[in-house]
């Protein structure tokens, strides 16, 4: 640990936490029940700061790790080695919006949401938007490629970003792109190998972010199907449909009964599918295929289809699907979230998978899918408390990847490996593409003093 | 293949028995909360409090005086509890762990809080402390930065002045019990007068029933006993009498005399006024324009608004203040135990204020007197002169300005 | 909506098979170029506009790493957060680091109804006309806005979208529209032959269309303009076997500025700095051995 004075001499505007009281709050991210309790917190007040830290710490013999909002589900930003977490939420200053340009240029700690009400005068729209973006930060977004709902459409984080600036553990600070999205002075594009790194190989502290134009009209579907058949069906002709959707979102049915069975009830029809899709654009270009869109719910099986372009009632359509995250906190004690995705194609049986595994290990499961591109969020209930229960989910995450790896999906679409998913990685990559991946920290962080066990777990970092 | 839809297990039982582990530590709150976005400091955040209460309770986390410091950090403007997918009940979790925390005497309320909560359950006591500030606000004079202008009756009560008027206009209308409140009544008692005169013009039979007393929402806001004797008096004071409403004209007051009052609906007074139609203002066109901050006791606390039509009656050119839906900062005596916090959140608020240009004169209106006092101690700061209103005062048919 | 095909598919091959399911690979400059050859010239297509670059539209690869040996690179899937992008990295890595052997596309469904214009006029108009798209939602729906600067003739605007068949009376409105606000004459076109690039700059999308201007004019030839994305395709005169050093280095470095870089067969070879040498060396130390 580097010395207190140290550390103010190096952030004079900062904070540094080191009562255990003060390190609680740090202990974990939004996946509550894996703690890891950091030997410091450090908060600094400025850019300049956070790269003082991030010099002073590389000399130390101690790992750290970048935190944003903390808002993650895959146990990223938090010490699983313990050292220091750095937390970035003071370094929220929006630098730059350009309209003509199309881009802004952020601070790392910046919230999504904040970006984008000060987007909004503008006309301009930055699309990523994961659940979390009211809170979230955007130097999370980047090192998670956070998704969303409307990737579907719009991709994801990684399709925006034109350009980091980073604190390199060799001390420099570097600008990988730029407002023109390219390489810069570099050879190669290593702005790409930044995207998605997960705090493993630099700090971000700046970041360029490509902006479009608002699209101008939106409607929302909502319609509930009886069977998977007919569910997918409608998936797959809304995927190919000329409305391009801009999501195309599936609650199962066992989602659906957690909601109606709560005080967030919005009187769904029991034990059924709930689909919502939107489709955007010109008012002249969507107008006139929301009877169509309507009309492929009707005819792939549902009795009962709503939708809006009023804010208001689309607010009321996306509500059961709003709610549905927070209800598991009413109902169970714990819960894990896993993030594959899959071909479309492969819907109804890895749900099935899900229900038969899952109801073997006699762990509840509800599951919500962002359909249009197979990302499957099967959440698991559990009580961390009970060994039994923490050991029947780990059996059961592992099953389902193995599953999502034979059917050729990913381990993660949006939230990352962190260290929740770290052990699958060998399986899914082989060796021959560890040996790949893991020369990519052995260029930026060799020693994996930054965010060590994230990813893969042998990156551990062994003080010199 | 069809999924077999139905799951063996029903959803697990609500585990209302530990409130604590309804969080599921999303951190939807975060950006909520005042007190993290001044600080960056997690723990100063409603996920961040909530958890060091649970791990505390559950053992993982010895009892901490920075657990303390973050359970006093916090301003209780209820806005992650507006935000919490998962319902937890913020409040009421706050307001346990405060009261712990005082009864075994981790934190210690400031003496002049403390005596006040201890005055405040005798009104006639309480009134006459504050005789001699009622009478200097009379004056025109004004011993503190958060005491803002007015002229309060001296001696007069409201429950007399009720009576008069009652007997003067005979309205023939819905009937309403008025709780006065203890600092409203002791030292902004014009304010209440203005409410009689507003609810009286629009035809409503006003009641000041006898024996109520605090509402005891200073007690519950830090933590000191008294809140369950205040409770009863008012629920005796109260309950028993057949009303249409029970209106309070202080957001805070309003919630907390809610929460005592089980079955008595209580409402707010422009909520109440909003809902019968109120006579509009006309006034002669100024420079005026007034700017409405949002209680949060109202907004997050009785998850209500000031509604439009009521801000439109006031015949002056109105908006909602920038971030009207954010708190100021007041969190009750919060200003008077963490004035820095206080200060720093209301700096945002208000900077709009020097953003105006000099042609006009802004009047801050908002519906919770202590919002009011905060607000009124921006003028420290804030060079743009203002005015700080409570939005009855501005429907007020003898308004002076 | 994915399709795997060897490197060696020549993008009309593509979109014939694509196209049997009513689908289409749209980043095609020229059709009787190969995806290696796409690859390897440029990183953006016109229908960019709409769809992004080639690395947001390449999936995955079987990659043959110097050694010889064949890696699986990305996915099969259209979203992914699992591990390094190494995918996006290697894709225009100019064979620095190896080969694609296979490439995993993202299709696209195909509307079936072409819509196409060209916008004439004025400079200002044409700016106007362009700057007007870039800020519509209609952006999100049209595949090529591309500026055509040609040497001895006025640029213009080229517009093309692919669409349903319930969509062509709208947007041909929107272009009629667009052309009456900024004064520009609309004229109907069949779709412009393309043809690869010699260089590929890629700056902000202010830059673009004055680098490009100044470009023909000193040198001739044909400059294209991919106004969403912010880069110039130059395609020089017959006549002219390469720009001169210096120029390529002054246009590499005006986008440079911008966090920008030229690209393609007349890009300046660009040494690695100091830095950026040690983090390739790592990566090539590593990937030949696997």
């Amino acid at each position: 640990m580097p010395p207190a004075e140290r550390l103010r001499e190096v952030m004079p505007t900062g904070m540094i936490l080191t009562s255990p009281a003060q390190l609680a709050s740090y202990e974990s991210d939004a996946l509550g029940f894996k703690r890891f309790r950091p030997d410091a917190v450090v908060i600094p007040g400025c850019a300049a700061e956070l790269i003082g830290v991030v010099r002073l710490l590389k000399d130390q013999a101690v790992p750290f790790t970048l935190r944003g909002a903390g808002t993650s589900l895959s146990g990223g930003p938090v010490a699983a080695q313990g050292g220091v977490v750095v937390h970035t939420s003071r370094l929220r200053r929006i630098e730059k919006i350009s309209p003509t340009e199309m881009y802004a240029l952020v601070e790392c700690g910046v919230v999504l949401q904040q970006l984008d009400q000060a987007l909004q005068p503008h006309g301009l729209y930055y699309p990523p938007d994961p659940s979390s973006a009211p809170s979230a930060t955007l130097g999370g977004n980047v090192a998670t490629n956070a998704g969303g709902a409307h990737c579907l459409r719009y991709g994801v984080t990684s399709n925006y970003v034109l350009g980091v600036e980073a604190v390199l553990l060799d001390g420099s600070v570097v600008t990988f792109g730029g407002p023109a999205g390219g390489r810069g002075p570099y050879r190669d594009d290593w702005k790409r190998l930044m995207v998605g790194s997960e705090g493993t190989l630099a700090a971000f502290t700046r970041l360029w972010l490509r902006l479009i134009p608002q699209p101008a009209k939106v409607w929302t579907f909502r319609a509930t199907f009886l069977g998977i058949e007919a569910v997918s069906a409608a998936i797959t002709h809304l995927a190919t449909h000329v409305s391009c959707p801009a999501a195309i979102e599936l609650m199962d049915p066992r989602s659906v009964a957690m909601v109606e069975n709560s005080p967030m009830a919005v009187g769904l029809p029991a034990e059924r599918f709930m689909l919502l899709a939107e489709i955007d654009g010109p008012a002249p270009l969507v107008d006139h295929r929301v009877d169509a869109v309507a009309a492929i719910l009707r005819e792939c099986g549902s009795d009962d289809v709503a939708f809006s372009d009023e804010p208001d009632i689309r607010a009321a359509l996306w509500k059961a699907r709003k709610a549905q995250g927070g209800l598991l906190g009413q109902i169970s004690p714990d819960f894990l979230v896993q993030d594959a995705v899959i071909p479309k194609s492969q819907l109804a049986e890895i749900l099935q998978f899900i229900y038969d595994e899952a109801d073997r290990s006699g762990i509840p499961v509800a599951t919500v899918i962002h359909a249009g591109d197979g990302n499957l969020h099967p959440n698991f209930l559990f009580d961390s408390r009970r060994p039994a229960d923490v050991a029947a989910v780990e059996g059961l995450s592992k099953r389902l990847m193995r599953r999502v790896m034979e059917v050729g999906g990913t381990l993660s679409g949006e939230h990352g490996i962190g260290n929740d998913k770290a052990m699958y990685m060998e399986e899914f990559v082989g060796p021959a593409g560890v040996a790949m991946q893991m020369a990519i920290p052995r260029a930026f962080n060799p020693r994996h003093q930054l965010n060590p066990e994230k990813i893969f777990p042998e990156r551990h970092f062994a003080s010199p | 293949m069809e999924p077999s839809v139905t799951p063996p297990h029903s959803s697990a039982p609500p585990h209302a028995a530990d409130p604590l582990r309804a969080c599921v530590h999303c951190g939807l709150c975060l950006e909520e909360c005042p007190t993290y976005k001044l600080t960056g400091d997690e723990n100063n955040s409603p996920r961040g409090r909530l958890l060091l209460w649970r791990a505390e309770s559950e053992g993982r986390l010895p009892p901490d005086s920075w657990t303390d410091f973050y359970t006093d950090e916090c301003v209780g403007c209820l806005a992650c509890a507006s935000s919490c997918p998962a319902n937890v009940p913020y409040e009421a979790i706050l307001k346990q762990a405060r009261s712990t925390r005082v009864a075994a005497g981790r934190t210690r309320v400031r003496w002049p809080v403390a005596l006040a909560a201890r005055a405040v359950r005798i009104p006639r006591l309480f009134n006459a402390a504050l005789l001699p500030l009622r009478l200097l606000r009379r004056l025109d004079l004004r011993p503190h930065p958060l005491i803002f202008p007015g002229k309060p009756a001296v001696a007069q009560s409201t429950a007399d002045y009720a009576r008069i008027m009652m007997a003067r206009h005979r309205p023939t209308g819905p009937m309403v019990a008025f709780l006065t409140g203890c600092l409203m009544e002791a030292l902004f008692r014009e304010i209440n007068f203005a409410t009689v005169r507003v609810l009286i013009e629009n035809n409503v039979r006003v009641l000041v029933p006898a024996g109520q007393g605090c509402c005891g929402a200073l007690h519950e806001h830090t933590g000191l006993p008294g809140h369950k004797e205040l409770a009863a008096q008012n629920h005796a004071a109260f309950a028993g009498i057949q009303v249409d409403r029970v209106v309070s004209n202080s957001a805070g007051c309003g919630l907390a005399l809610s929460q005592s009052l089980t079955g008595t609906p209580v409402q707010d007074v422009l909520g109440f006024l909003s809902e019968i139609g109120v006579k509009p203002r006309t006034r002669q066109p100024t420079n005026h324009r007034i700017f409405v901050d949002l209680p949060c006791h109202l907004v997050h606390g009785q998850r209500a608004s000031i509604s439009e039509s009521i801000l439109d009656a006031c015949g002056v050119p109105w908006e909602y203040a920038p971030n009207a839906h954010d708190c100021c900062g007041s969190g009750g005596v919060y200003n008077l135990n963490k004035p820095a916090n206080a200060r720093a959140i209301l700096a945002g608020k208000a900077a709009f204020l020097d953003q105006l240009p000099e042609t006009v004169s802004p009047i801050l209106a908002t519906s919770n007197h202590v919002c009011m006092m905060q607000w009124q101690t921006a003028r420290s700061f804030i060079r743009h002169p203002f005015e700080v209103r409570h939005v009855i005062q501005l429907l007020d048919p003898e308004a002076a300005w | 909506m994915v399709m795997c095909c060897p490197a060696g598919t020549r993008l009309a091959e593509v979109n014939a098979l694509a196209g049997e399911q009513q689908l289409r690979f749209p980043l095609v400059v020229d059709p009787a170029a190969t995806l290696a050859e796409h690859l390897a010239a440029v990183e953006y297509a016109s229908a960019s506009a709409r769809f992004g670059p080639f690395v947001d539209n390449v999936l995955g690869m079987n990659w043959r790493v110097p050694c010889g040996r064949l890696v699986r690179i990305g996915e099969r899937v259209i979203k992914s957060a699992t591990g390094y992008d190494l995918n996006k990295f290697l894709l225009h890595s100019d064979g620095r680091y190896g080969n694609a052997v296979d490439l995993v596309l993202r299709l696209r469904r195909r509307g079936g109804e072409a819509v196409r214009c060209i916008l004439r006029g004025a400079h200002p108009a044409i700016e106007r006309a362009r700057i007007s798209l870039l800020r519509s939602p209609w952006i999100h729906w049209i595949d090529v806005v591309d500026l055509v600067v040609t040497a001895g003739e006025p640029a213009f605007l080229y517009l093309a979208a692919d669409c349903g068949r319930g969509d062509v009376a709208a947007f041909d409105d929107y272009f009629r529209q667009l052309s009456a606000a900024s004064g520009t004459q609309l004229e109907a076109t069949e779709a412009l032959d393309y043809s690869l690039p010699k260089l590929s700059l890629k700056t902000v999308i202010t830059a673009a269309p004055p680098l490009a201007g100044e470009l023909v004019r000193e040198h001739g030839g044909q400059a294209r303009v991919l106004c969403a994305s912010g880069v110039v395709h130059y395609l020089p005169p017959r006549n002219l076997p390469l720009l001169p050093e210096p120029t390529l280095r002054r246009l590499e470095l005006q986008c440079l500025e911008q966090g920008g870089h030229s690209y393609g067969p007349w890009s300046p070879r660009r040494d690695a700095v100091a830095q950026e040498s040690a983090w390739a060396t790592t990566l090539e130390s590593a990937w030949n051995h696997l």
